[in-house]
C-alpha cells in the first residue's frame, strides 16, 4: 500500500479520536494555565528586565517546566495508542490490513507527536510577550523549542512501547511515567556516587541531559545521536512487542 | 474441486497447552464449510491461525495454494475475517468506519465510495450508516463486523460465530447475508449451533479438544453415522392391536414407536421407524400398512441431523480416551 496514503489514514483517525475526546482539551487547559502561572512568577520575580536575564530567569527556567511538565502529559497521550487497540481487539484489524507494521507504528506516534505540538504550540505567547518589550533572543527560542520536541519524541517512544505491553490504558500511563521519572532519578543517583565515567555514561542516556544542550543554545552532535539511536531502539521494542502477539 | 483453504498438521500450543493439536483438513473453493466444536475446542484459535494472526508451533497452513507464514503481506489482501468479537471502533459512524476500512485494506481512492455503497446495501446498513457503531444493537454490530470482512472483496471469508448473541430475526437476517455469498466466496463458518451449520453448510468439519474428529461433506458424514435408515410414516389409525401384529410380523429388525398427534382434534398417528441398511424392507412395512387399513397419508425417510452426528462423533473420541486411558493403566 501506498506508504504515505496508510499513514495519512491511520493518523486522521488516530487525531478524530484525540480531539473527539475532552482529555485532549482539558490538559492544553490545565497545562497552559499552569506555563501561564510559572510564567507570570518568573517575570515578578526577576530583578532586572535585562535582554541576558530575562533569557536566564524567566525563559530557560520556564522551558525546563514545560519540559518536566510533558513528562507527565505524554504518559497520558500515549496510554490509549495501542492499549485499546489491543482491549478492543482492533489491532487485529490493523494487522489484516493493507498497513505495515511500520507504517502502523509511525502512525501512531506521529497522531502523538502532533496532539503533542499542538498542547505546547501555545506556550509560543510567552516569548511573543516578551518580544513586544524588545526581548530579540530568537536563537534561544528556536533550540529551546527544538529541545522540547526532541524531549517530547522520546517521552512518546516510550509510551508507545509501554501501551503495547497492556491492554490496559491506566497501566501504560503509569509504566511510561516510571520509566521516564526513572530515568531522570537514575542520573541523580549516579551523580551523587562521583563516579566519572558512570556519571557521564548514565547522564549521556537520559534525555534530561540532552535537553540541557538544547536550551543553552549550543546543540552537538551526539545530542542527534541520542535522539536517533533512542527512537531507532524503541521502535524495534515496540515493534518486537507487537509481533510477539502472534507468537 | 480445487482447495481454497489447506490446513496439514496444524500445532499450536499456550504455555504448553495444546489448543490445537495435528489438525488436517482443508475447504474447497466456493464452498461455505462449517466449523463445528464446542466451546474451548480450539475453533478461534484455528480462525485466527488460518489467517496469519497467530504463528503455529508446527504445521504447514496453505491459501489458495500459499503458505500464509511466508506469503501473509500478499494472502492478508484475499482474507476477510470477522472474529468473535468484531473489531470495531465504537466512536466511530458506520459509513466513517467502512471507508476507514476500506482505505486500509487498500481500495483505490477511486473506487471506495462506490464500495462502500454497494457493502452496506448488501449487509442493510443503510438505514444506520450515519449511526455511531457504540449505539447500534448488537444484530447491527454484527452486520458491521461482516462488512468490514467484506469490503475488499476477498476470496476468502472467514466468518467467527456469526450469529452469537442475535435474536431469531437477526440470525435470520445473518443467514440470509451468508447464503447470498455462496458461490462467490469460499466461507469457512466456526459454530457451535449445530442447527445453524446444517442450514448453511455443504461440507463441515468437527473438532474436539483442539483435534479433527471428523471431515467431509455431510452427506458423507451422515451415512458414515447413520447405521439404520430412519422412516417417518402418517397414519389414520393405529393401535396397540396392530403395533403387536406389527411386531409379530417383522421381529425385532424393524423398531417402531407410534405416538398421537398432539393437535387436539386430530385423530392422525405419527410412526418411527428404523429399519438396517442392508434390508430393503419398506415396501414390506407400506403393505402392512394398508393391509391392517391403517389409512397411510405419508411414508417418508428421515436424515441424520448435525447435532445427532456431533453427539455421535464426540462420544465416539471420549470412547477411544477412555479405552485408551483404560489399556496404560
Amino acid at each position: 500500500m501506498n506508504l504515505l496514503r496508510g499513514i495519512i489514514l491511520t493518523t486522521k483517525k488516530e487525531l478524530n479520536d484525540y480531539f473527539g475526546s475532552p482529555l485532549v482539551y482539558i490538559l492544553t487547559g490545565l497545562f497552559n494555565a499552569i506555563i501561564g502561572w510559572l510564567f507570570f512568577n518568573y517575570l515578578v520575580g526577576a530583578k532586572n528586565l535585562t535582554l541576558l536575564n530575562l533569557s536566564h530567569s524567566v525563559l530557560i527556567p520556564l522551558f525546563g517546566n514545560i519540559n518536566f511538565l510533558f513528562l507527565f502529559l505524554v504518559p497520558l497521550l500515549s496510554m490509549k495508542l495501542f492499549s485499546e487497540e489491543k482491549k478492543f481487539k482492533t489491532l487485529d484489524l490493523l494487522f489484516l490490513s493493507h498497513l505495515s507494521q511500520t507504517q502502523i507504528i509511525f502512525s501512531k506516534f506521529l497522531a502523538g507527536l502532533l496532539i503533542s505540538l499542538f498542547i505546547l504550540s501555545w506556550t509560543i505567547v510567552f516569548p511573543i510577550i516578551l518580544g513586544f518589550s524588545g526581548y530579540n533572543d530568537w536563537g534561544l527560542v528556536f533550540s529551546s523549542y527544538l529541545g522540547l520536541v526532541f524531549s517530547i519524541i522520546t517521552y512518546l517512544w516510550v509510551g508507545l512501547f509501554c501501551s503495547s505491553l497492556t491492554e490496559n490504558p491506566i497501566i501504560s500511563a503509569l509504566t511510561t511515567f516510571c520509566f521516564l521519572l526513572g530515568m531522570m532519578l537514575m542520573v541523580l543517583t549516579v551523580n551523587a556516587t562521583h563516579i566519572e565515567i558512570l556519571n557521564t555514561f548514565f547522564q549521556y542516556l537520559s534525555s534530561p541531559f540532552h535537553y540541557e544542550s538544547f536550551s543553552r543554545g549550543s546543540i552537538k552532535s551526539y545530542n542527534l545521536v541520542y535522539i536517533c539511536s533512542f527512537s531507532l531502539f524503541f521502535y524495534f521494542l515496540t515493534s518486537k512487542s507487537l509481533e510477539s502477539r502472534r507468537w | 474441486m480445487e482447495n481454497a483453504i489447506e490446513v496439514n498438521n496444524l500445532t499450536k500450543e499456550f504455555a504448553q497447552i495444546k489448543a490445537v493439536s495435528n489438525m488436517t483438513f482443508s475447504v474447497k473453493k466456493g464452498s461455505i464449510h462449517g466449523f463445528l466444536g464446542p466451546n474451548g475446542s480450539g475453533k478461534s484459535t484455528t480462525m485466527n491461525l488460518i489467517c496469519g494472526l497467530l504463528v503455529p508451533n508446527s504445521g504447514e497452513i496453505l491459501i489458495g495454494g500459499k503458505k500464509i507464514e511466508t506469503d501473509f503481506d500478499q494472502l492478508k489482501r484475499s482474507i476477510g475475517f470477522l472474529p468473535e468479537d468484531p473489531p470495531l471502533y465504537k466512536n466511530m459512524l458506520v459509513e466513517e468506519y467502512i471507508k476507514f476500512v476500506a482505505g486500509i485494506r487498500g481500495v483505490p481512492n477511486s473506487k471506495v465510495k462506490k464500495r462502500v455503497e454497494t457493502i452496506l446495501a448488501q449487509c442493510g446498513l443503510e438505514k444506520v450508516k450515519r449511526r455511531r457503531i457504540g449505539n447500534l444493537s448488537l444484530g447491527y454490530t454484527q452486520k458491521v463486523g461482516v462488512a468490514q470482512a467484506l469490503v475488499h472483496d476477498p476470496d476468502v471469508v472467514l466468518l467467527d460465530e456469526p450469529t452469537r448473541g442475535l435474536d431469531p430475526e437477526a440470525v435470520d437476517e445473518m443467514r440470509k447475508l451468508i447464503k447470498e455469498l455462496k458461490g462467490e466466496r469460499t466461507l469457512l463458518l466456526s459454530s457451535h449451533l449445530l442447527n445453524e451449520v446444517q442450514n448453511l453448510c455443504s461440507e463441515i468439519t468437527i473438532i474436539k479438544e483442539g483435534q479433527v474428529i471428523q471431515n467431509g461433506s455431510l452427506s458423507e458424514i451422515r451415512s458414515l453415522f447413520q447405521q439404520q435408515r430412519m422412516f417417518k410414516a402418517e397414519v389414520r389409525k393405529f393401535n396397540e392391536e396392530i403395533y403387536q401384529a406389527f411386531r409379530l410380523r417383522f421381529g425385532k429388525v424393524v423398531n417402531l414407536n407410534f405416538e398421537k398427534k398432539k393437535e387436539e382434534k386430530s385423530e392422525e398417528y405419527s410412526l418411527n421407524l428404523k429399519m438396517p441398511k442392508t434390508d430393503d424392507l419398506r415396501s414390506e412395512v407400506c403393505n402392512f400398512l394398508v393391509d391392517k387399513k391403517c389409512g397411510l397419508l405419508s411414508f417418508s425417510e428421515e436424515s441424520i441431523g448435525v447435532e445427532e452426528i456431533f453427539r455421535l462423533a464426540t462420544a465416539e473420541v471420549n470412547v477411544k480416551e477412555n479405552s485408551l486411558k483404560e489399556s496404560l493403566l
